[in-house]
């Protein structure tokens, strides 16, 4: 499985690392270079500057040939044009625009556009923590209450 | 009479306002950054409304379900995009029209249903003037028949423009500089008006000297 991150702040940084070890083949895309270094040394899979909105960037990282792509920069808007880029313009398979604002996240679900908004996971994930006193069974390594490894490293 | 909503309160969309009030539109202008909108709210009063395009609830209470258009005018085309795409799935407005920065972006936002776009400040008038019919707007209207145009030129470094004076100017026959954009204030030019790299000039030429004008200038 092939996956491009578009935006290497801490959510893609860290997804681009918990994908790898998974063993899929990460792309990353940021603006900032400086960005890259929060992958680790140990981190294999490539990496462009550029920015995520440029046609020429998210061809040359391979949205054309990946199996995924997720936008995860800093901004709502620039998510949901990122990955409608990435449908339109590469036929990526599949596109995930992480979002802030739940309306905004509804409604493009409504176009067909695959969003995930972080606002409604965590409301979701504090009202079963309310109602049953602790946080879900989540699969894998994921846990709700975080997870500090990464400063043993 | 005519309601726009224009959002995004930079140059284009300061402008525009004001050339729309100008032209007894009732305008809405919208900017997101409250430093901003309390500037422009100085200058141009009520119309200004401080908010987040891109909400619903904001749109709403701006009146968007009684406007005649709507212009996403921010300087960035994801807002833009986003702004146009949200007010079609919300309230299914008939004219929204998005202002794209990088052309090339065009293909993509028709691709994605935004099928009125603009750059411009001069082709934003233009295609007001021609498609709210209950507009007064008659300038540029009245421009169409006589086969003149107006073109917009931006001064660069390497210009034979920069530094000219207007008076000094060689410009094809019949045409005018109406307009001189400098620094966010739009003036009219006078015979000793010297251009300065950055300046937007539009300029009135009759359509068949388009292309000469476009050699002497560029």
């Amino acid at each position: 499985m092939k996956i491009l991150i578009v935006g290497c702040g801490r959510v893609g940084s860290r997804l681009a690392q918990r994908l790898e070890r998974g063993g899929s083949e990460v792309v990353v895309i940021d603006e900032n270079r400086e960005t890259f270094a929060s992958l680790g040394g140990d981190f294999r899979g490539a990496t462009f500057h550029g920015s995520g909105l440029d046609a020429p960037t998210l061809k040359r990282a391979g949205a054309g040939s990946c199996d995924a792509l997720v936008a995860v920069t800093g901004g709502d808007n620039r998510n949901l044009m990122i990955v409608q880029m990435a449908k339109e313009q590469f036929a990526t398979p599949r596109a995930l625009a992480r979002l802030k604002d739940p309306i905004r996240a509804a409604k493009y679900r409504e176009l067909g556009v695959e969003t995930l908004c972080v606002t409604t996971v965590v409301e979701g994930l504090v009202e079963l923590w309310a109602q049953n006193g602790e946080f879900p069974e989540l699969p894998g390594e994921m846990s709700a209450s975080g997870d500090a490894s990464a400063l043993n490293d | 009479m005519a309601y726009a909503i224009i959002i995004g309160g930079g140059k284009i969309g300061y402008y525009l306002s004001r050339s729309l009030i100008n032209r007894n539109y009732e305008v809405c202008l919208m900017e997101k950054d409250h430093v901003n909108a309390r500037r422009l709210s100085a200058d141009l009063g009520d119309v200004v409304m401080q908010g987040d395009g891109c909400d619903p609830l904001v749109l709403k209470s701006a009146g968007i379900e009684r406007a005649d258009l709507l212009f996403a005018a921010t300087g960035d085309d994801p807002d833009n995009l986003v702004i146009c795409q949200m007010a079609r799935l919300c309230f299914n407005r008939q004219r929204i029209l998005a202002r794209v920065n990088n052309p090339d972006n065009e293909a993509l936002f028709e691709k994605l249903g935004v099928h009125e776009r603009l750059s411009g400040t001069a082709a934003v008038l233009n295609m007001i003037g021609q498609k709210v019919d209950k507009s007064p707007v008659i300038l540029l209207g009245a421009l169409e028949k006589s086969s003149l145009e107006v073109v917009e030129i931006i001064v660069e470094d390497d210009s034979p423009l920069c530094g000219a004076k207007l008076s000094e100017m060689k410009l094809p026959p019949q045409s005018l500089v109406i307009s001189v954009l400098r620094e966010g204030e739009a003036q009219i030019p006078k015979g000793e008006t010297v251009f300065e790299s950055g300046d937007v000039l539009l300029i009135l030429v009759p359509a068949a000297l388009e292309s000469t004008l476009r050699e002497f200038l560029v």
